[in-house]
């Protein structure tokens, strides 16, 4: 039932000049917006949101899903350029990100991201049209357990994050997980290992301690460097060829079709989603061992996947009218401020509406592509300053971002402890990606297991005979035992070759 | 008798004047200060206040999210670092009763100047549409002989829902599992995919669901019926007494004048029927209530000390 005239009425709407110049202005915003560490896209969309009164509720609209694209690749950028996220989605872009641009390559790391993320916004939207409707009722058969398999086979990853040393990996991730207890007992409501502070209350936002472990601690270690100034440091500003593009499509494929599953399910977001795909580019990866020292293929995953959620996450907020992260609970608002009531029927009252939002989301990502990599080239040159000013400026952004993220001095302290912490783990051979993969997912894990248990009344086998919770648990057991199985098959060969 | 002197100070004085006198609040620059992020129920509150002032009084207006600490943090920058002229206020609901009970030093109400309340947000009950329970009686049949079968989800453990479950199980003498989740939408997620029975919360974050007949509401825990919902009964038609009091207002600093508080109540009092601020409480299903200081302290007084009752419970 596709009604052809309301779409080319979308399409007419979209293709004005007016909507076209908000929704290239809504992404440039969102760009500058992801770079400013602190600024997410809720904060981005509110700051324009008075600006929109009286534009068309289509035009608002997508100069705020705009923006909210343009942000998840201004997070990556500068999670690769000074080693700590922009935006939360942007996690896991630093893992690869940071070592290539250090490389020199920063052009290129650049390049990749824009790409990435383009195509990812724009394969999740093409989901998004074809079926949000369907793909929604899947949403609704995740409840607790469910979330609690993802979560699992989530922390799951930490086995192939640290294959160094998977004890040191176990002790990181406790210690993520240690981290997440503190505040508010989500069950009782009640304070828990806040130390009588109120600013522990709500917990420690896991930006903050990214910001400590990543950015803080590498400005320690840098600054015991010797500070080799007179050799002009390898930089390019090259971006990455066309065969280079095309040999990660297939990730960037993948990594889409993983982001727009995992933004569906509201609850999980962009950092989850990034996360994952991260994961599953090393799992198929014919170079796994790449990956954490610059690897393109773990650099165009998370790009991929976080830029996806967004689609992922229309699909609750049109279906559903149910908002599955700030910025769409934003949007929502924005939609209900507007007249608008998303549901399923807003597909059949409001359907020209509803198609204008799909051209604008794919319009949008073809103008993240043309105005990322017109602004890949200016944004690499940061790596060009000499690194006595970048370390002192990545400090300064560091304390800044603590403090745009809650205003609290507070957090500015935490940041230092955390930066700190980050300097010993590295030092000790600690690896911090299982302590951020502890962070992101130890929240949704506690409750989501605790829910379970109050649904079944205690009863554990609720995680057994819930078929897709099932299913996710058993995948998330052959994930953590696969990376082990491998190197011990490996290393028999190679005995048995010996011999 | 002419008095060019006279005049002319006149003249010159009156502009000095002229900003005290132009019809004192609200002032030209407003701070709208809440405790919720982005999108969330007060920020959502005071960007519609915010717009509706505009419109109004031609005034600008900021609104100003000091997130943190459960409300812990707008509440110390009210009780200590707030200007007292009027150019600030706060969004209040229940949260701002309940954090200062659950932590210690932490500023309540008794320490800011509490200005006017100004809705109720309806507690309602509902189930799915597929569900065996066709009124709030079969469903309190059921759970009366099935103790602790009905999972009953809600907003937010620790939160005026949960109050309102726990008065209901109390007064009817049934028992139930209470699921608390990450805010109300989730709430309506799991309803909505029959992972829960029931939810008890507002009908604004399910409003969709019920027009449209994929969730039915049982039952209303206040006095009256619902305009939007007439045919829906309140509990104490069926003979229990149970009423939610999810408040909605405004603080203002301590040490605030009275005459002030008096006047920024009044004007706020007259904009119900303005837009978008109509739309606002009419889209969520909210009831008008408003009180002005004096009553709005006596009524907190009442809240407060039922929502300490209900922290010891928890504990």
């Amino acid at each position: 039932m596709i009604e052809v005239s309301a779409i080319l009425e979308a399409l007419l709407n979209v293709l004005t000049p007016y909507t076209l110049f908000f929704l290239v202005l809504g992404v440039l915003i969102g760009i500058v917006a992801g770079i400013l560490p602190g600024i997410n896209g809720a904060i981005g969309i509110s700051l324009i949101l008075p600006f929109t009164f009286g534009m068309e509720p289509a035009t608002a609209l997508i100069m705020m899903l705009g923006l909210w694209g343009g942000q998840n690749f201004g997070g990556g950028v500068t999670a690769a350029l000074v080693h700590a996220p922009g935006a939360a989605s942007g996690a896991a872009t630093l893992f690869d990100g940071y070592p290539m641009a250090q490389k020199g390559q920063a052009g290129k790391a650049l390049g990749i991201i824009c790409v990435s993320s383009s195509i990812g916004w724009f394969l999740s939207t093409i989901m998004l049209a074809v079926i949000a409707i369907p793909l929604a009722a899947f949403a609704l058969r995740f409840s607790a357990p469910e979330y609690f398999a993802v979560g699992i086979f989530g922390l799951s990853m930490v086995a192939s994050m640290a294959t160094k040393n998977i004890f040191k990996g176990a002790i990181a991730t406790l210690f993520g997980l240690a981290i997440v207890t503190i505040g508010t007992d989500p069950f009782s409501g009640l304070p828990r290992f806040t130390f009588g502070r109120f600013e522990l209350m709500d917990g420690i936002n896991f930006l903050v301690v990214m910001i400590g472990v990543f950015a803080i601690a590498e400005v320690l270690v840098q600054v015991q460097k010797p500070n080799v100034q007179a050799k002009v440091k390898k930089f390019s500003r090259e971006l990455p060829s066309w065969r280079e593009i095309r040999a990660l499509l297939p990730t960037m494929f993948r990594s889409a079709g993983i982001g727009m599953l995992v933004g569906t399910a509201p609850g999980a977001g962009g950092s989850i989603a990034a996360f994952i795909a991260y994961n599953e580019a090393k799992r198929f990866s014919r170079k796994p061992e790449e990956f954490g020292y610059g690897s393109q293929e773990g650099l165009a995953a998370p790009e991929a996947a976080n830029n996806a959620t967004e689609g992922g996450a229309m699909v609750p907020l049109l279906a559903l009218g149910i908002p599955g992260s700030g910025a769409a609970a934003v949007i929502l608002a924005s939609m209900i401020l507007y007249g608008l009531r998303p549901g399923p029927q807003i597909f059949t009252e409001q359907p020209v509406l509803v198609y204008s939002l799909f051209f604008g989301l794919a319009l949008g990502a073809v103008a993240l592509l043309i105005l990322g990599l017109l602004l890949t080239p200016y944004l690499a040159l940061v790596m060009r300053i000499p690194k006595p000013y970048l370390i002192t400026g990545v400090a300064g952004i560091a304390f800044m971002a603590a403090m745009a993220i809650t205003g609290l001095l507070f957090d500015v302290r935490l940041v230092l402890l955390f930066g700190v912490v980050g300097y010993i783990m590295r030092k000790l051979d600690f690896p911090p990606a299982p302590m951020i993969l502890a962070l992101v997912l130890g929240f949704m894990i506690e409750t989501s297991l605790r829910r379970a248990l109050i649904m079944s009344d205690g009863d554990w086998s609720i995680f057994m005979t819930r078929p897709i919770a099932a299913t996710i648990l058993a995948v998330a057991i052959l994930s953590f035992l696969y990376p082990m199985l491998r190197e011990i098959v490996g290393r028999l060969r190679q005995r048995s070759a010996k011999q | 008798m002419f008095k060019p002197k006279l005049l002319v100070t006149t003249l010159i004085a009156l502009p000095l004047a002229l900003p005290a006198m132009a019809d004192g609040w609200p002032p030209e620059e407003l701070n709208l200060v809440t405790h919720s992020s982005s999108g969330g129920g007060g920020d959502v509150m005071m960007r519609n206040l915010g717009q509706t002032m505009e419109s109004e009084f031609g005034i600008s207006t900021v609104v100003d999210n000091r997130v943190g600490g459960s409300g812990a943090v707008a509440l110390s920058w009210l009780a200590n670092q707030a200007p007292t002229d009027g150019t600030a206020i706060m969004s209040v609901t229940p949260t701002q009763l309940i954090t200062p009970l659950r932590a210690d030093g932490i500023p309540g109400y008794q320490d800011v100047t509490p200005i006017a309340r100004l809705f109720i947000d309806p507690s309602t009950l509902y189930v799915h549409e597929n569900s065996e329970f066709e009124t709030i009686e079969e469903l309190l049949e059921h759970a009366r002989e099935n103790p602790r079968s009905l999972s009953i989800g809600i907003g937010s453990a620790g939160s005026l829902d949960q109050l309102v479950l726990q008065n209901f199980e109390a007064a009817t003498g049934i028992e139930v599992r209470t699921v608390p989740h990450e805010g109300g939408g989730d709430a309506v997620v799991a309803l909505l995919g029959q992972h829960v029975d029931a939810v008890v919360g507002e009908p604004g974050q399910a409003l969709t669901h019920l027009d449209n007949g994929t969730l039915r509401m049982l039952t209303v825990f206040q006095e009256e019926r619902l305009d939007a919902y007439p045919d829906v009964p309140t509990l104490s038609e069926i003979g229990y007494e149970v009423v939610s009091n999810k408040f909605r207002g405004v603080f203002g600093p301590p040490g605030m004048d009275p005459d002030l508080a008096n006047e920024i109540a009044d004007k706020l009092s007259t904009l119900y029927e303005a837009e978008p601020w109509n739309t606002y409480w009419v889209e969520g299903s909210m009831n008008p209530a408003f009180l002005g200081p004096d009553d709005f302290v006596s009524f907190l007084d009442g809240a407060n000390e039922e929502m300490g009752d209900f922290i010891e419970s928890l504990e």
